[in-house]
């Protein structure tokens, strides 16, 4: 805090960063972008769920619970991480970091935003979904965060599951049930986070060394992790077309799952056999147009009544 | 740091001191113009998102009515 006597003037001083701070460095702790792919694969969740979404009004407002709620999971994982944001470049430019907002504002604009969340999915989605969403928060912030991010390699194995139940908990606010082909969605994730991130972490591994975050790549090698990377993605190459064997999805799901799914795996194999890690940028970029395409034509089938 | 007389009474030196004993200091901050700018930026947006979620519940009351309405009527 700036404290000035009487006969001193503010303007004679440096002004610390967080009296400055403008509205969008708080909505840039909760990661909109993050936050843009929860939004995106919950709508999916919900309209994929059998029947017509029955209030197109009450499933936006779910969204807008779930997109709330995701910012709130952003938000106190960079209050928990703050000690290590400054110490990658990735993250060295997160507000928290900067100075531009205190970590107790970041821990409490997480907190209520969590609590106002959950009460409002509650109200248009039902208590199942919302009880969902508490647990998404949950396991993102106490389990990954807290737990697993600084001790074990295994963390976004795990951890990915966080990430996987936005369209759970989607097709929970318009169906209050969540069956098998909801957790199929759920699958889809889960599986394809660890090549995504594992990629990332090949080109980032001297961000997280200087963090002591203990990545694949920092504790077992480049060679261990780009091998981790070809057997996920075979996982996920296979396991993605399987979801067409649920009403929810149809021919033009499985045969993008697997034309798709032949450019992720070519992907992994070049990244595989490189030394240099070539290809790992490529193979990120790739995933991400990966599963937004999946749950696109997901979204399109649906629109089109082609699916089931 | 602060004396303390046979009567235990907390005396300050400085500044300082009597922001620690929690004694009026004298001292006050005034915000310079791009402080009160980010601030009131800052204030817009709070009043902003209450407003907003004040809607939101509001919206929501709204369509579960409608829900149960065409729930009950069908």
């Amino acid at each position: 805090m700036t404290r000035t006597t009487m006969s001193e003037t503010a303007t004679d001083q440096e002004i610390p960063a967080h009296l400055t701070a403008e509205p969008s460095d708080y909505a840039a702790l909760l990661k909109p972008r993050v936050m843009s792919l929860s939004i995106f694969t919950a709508l999916v969740g919900m309209v994929v769920a059998p029947g017509p979404v029955p209030s197109w009004g009450l499933a936006i407002l779910s969204t807008i619970a779930i997109a709330l709620g995701a910012g709130a999971s952003a938000a106190l994982n960079m209050w928990w991480d703050s000690d290590i944001d400054g110490l990658m470049a990735r993250t060295a430019k997160r507000p928290i970091p900067q100075g531009k907002v205190p970590a107790a504002e970041a821990f409490g604009l997480g907190i209520v935003l969590s609590a106002l969340s959950v009460w409002l999915l509650a109200l248009s989605g039902g208590y199942l979904a919302a009880g969902l969403l508490a647990i998404t928060i949950g396991f993102y912030v106490v389990v990954y965060s807290m737990f697993l991010k600084r001790r074990t390699p295994q963390n976004i194995v795990i951890g990915g599951a966080a990430g996987a139940l936005p369209p759970v908990v989607g097709y929970a606010a318009v169906t209050g049930t969540v069956p098998l082909e909801a957790w199929a969605l759920f699958a889809l994730i889960f599986i394809w986070t660890p090549p995504h991130f594992w990629a990332l972490s090949l080109l980032k591994k001297g961000d997280y060394e200087a963090a002591g975050v203990p990545m694949l790549p920092n504790v077992k090698g480049d060679a261990v992790t780009r091998r981790e990377i070809w057997r996920y993605s075979i996982l996920l190459v296979l396991t993605a077309p399987l979801i067409a064997f649920f009403p929810l999805a149809g021919w033009l799901y499985a045969a993008s799952s697997i034309v798709l799914g032949a450019e992720f795996l070519r992907r992994a194999w070049m990244l595989r056999g490189s030394e240099d890690n070539k290809g790992a940028a490529g193979l990120f970029g790739f995933s991400i147009l990966y599963l937004f395409a999946l749950f696109l034509v997901l979204l399109v089938e649906h629109w089109a009544g082609f699916h089931g | 740091m602060a004396d303390t007389d046979t009567n235990t009474t907390m005396v300050a030196d400085t500044p300082d001191d009597y922001g620690r004993e929690g004694l009026p200091t004298g001292e006050h901050h005034q915000p310079t113009e791009a402080e009160e700018k980010a601030r009131n930026k800052r204030n817009i947006a709070i009043a902003l998102s209450v407003v907003g979620f004040v809607v939101l519940i509001y919206l929501t009351t709204f369509f579960r009515l409608a829900e149960n309405l065409k729930g009950a009527a069908g």
